[in-house]
């Protein structure tokens, strides 16, 4: 198997919803290239300082 | 185990699925300009032909059609005539039946009927949503999962819950059925599951 690491765009940020709910939503990131990045040349503890 | 990093991307354009037509395609066009090597996957809003080509030309590796794979199917087997390999179905669903329009609409449709009719067009995967589970970190619906991989022959991408370490090992164990991928969002944004320990454990099965 491979591990597919999701990218959500809304409006040009990275988010994740909850259950597909719009107005649920939680930002990671304003910039999908670098969230991008993050998980193609680091993979292991990307993005955890996002938060 | 060194980190390798993600071997593919999935894409989700959330004001496209919500309208019907690509919203946030700059950003994905950026991210395969940045990569022009790595597979990418995206859904939301590919709603025509035309959409489809512009990211195909885009180096889009993979679209993903929902709505249009519910509503239209005939537009999955024009797609797959056009883009041989690059199709990719996404359904979610609810207790085994179908979800559209960003999951605004529940159908009567079986997941399942609905898959095996994509047999013949020669559709490359299906993503499969559980849309209880999405984003509530509460484990993927393995037995959903697998029961969709074990009835068609389409190999299924897992989505929606995934949660940890457990999940992984409960898709791995049944990914012989027919599993060939997950999508994890949540999860490794929050640091329930450590990406890359997941793909080295896949690996090494």
């Amino acid at each position: 198997m491979i591990i597919i690491p999701a990218i959500d765009l809304k409006d040009g940020q990275c988010v994740r919803l909850r259950q597909g709910v719009m107005e649920d939503t939680t930002v990671f990131s304003d910039n999908p290239v670098d969230m991008a990045t993050q998980w193609v040349v680091q993979g292991r503890d990307a993005c955890i300082w996002w938060i | 185990m060194g980190g390798t990093g993600a071997r593919r991307l999935h894409l989700v354009d959330l004001n496209g699925a919500f309208e019907g037509k690509p919203i946030n395609a700059q950003s994905v066009m950026e991210i395969t300009q940045e990569f022009p090597d790595l597979p990418v996957q995206i859904g939301g809003g590919i709603r025509t032909m035309e959409i489809a080509n512009t990211y195909v030309e885009a180096g889009v590796k993979y679209l993903i059609i929902g709505t249009m794979a519910v509503t239209h199917p005939e537009f999955v087997s024009e797609l797959c005539r056009e883009f041989p390999d690059k199709i990719i179905v996404g359904l979610d669903a609810n207790n085994g039946l179908v979800a559209t329009e960003g999951w605004a609409k529940q159908t009567d449709l079986s997941v399942v009927d609905l898959s095996k009719k994509f047999e013949q067009d020669g559709v490359n995967s299906i993503v499969y949503t559980d849309i209880a589970r999405d984003g509530m970190m509460q484990g993927v619906n393995i037995e959903a999962t697998v029961n969709l991989a074990k009835q068609t022959s389409i190999p299924i991408i897992a989505s929606g819950g995934i949660t940890n370490m457990d999940d992984i090992s409960g898709l791995l164990s049944e990914a012989r059925h027919g599993i060939m991928g997950a999508i994890t969002g949540r999860a490794i944004y929050e640091g329930t599951l450590d990406f890359q320990e997941a793909q080295n454990l896949c690996d090494i099965k």
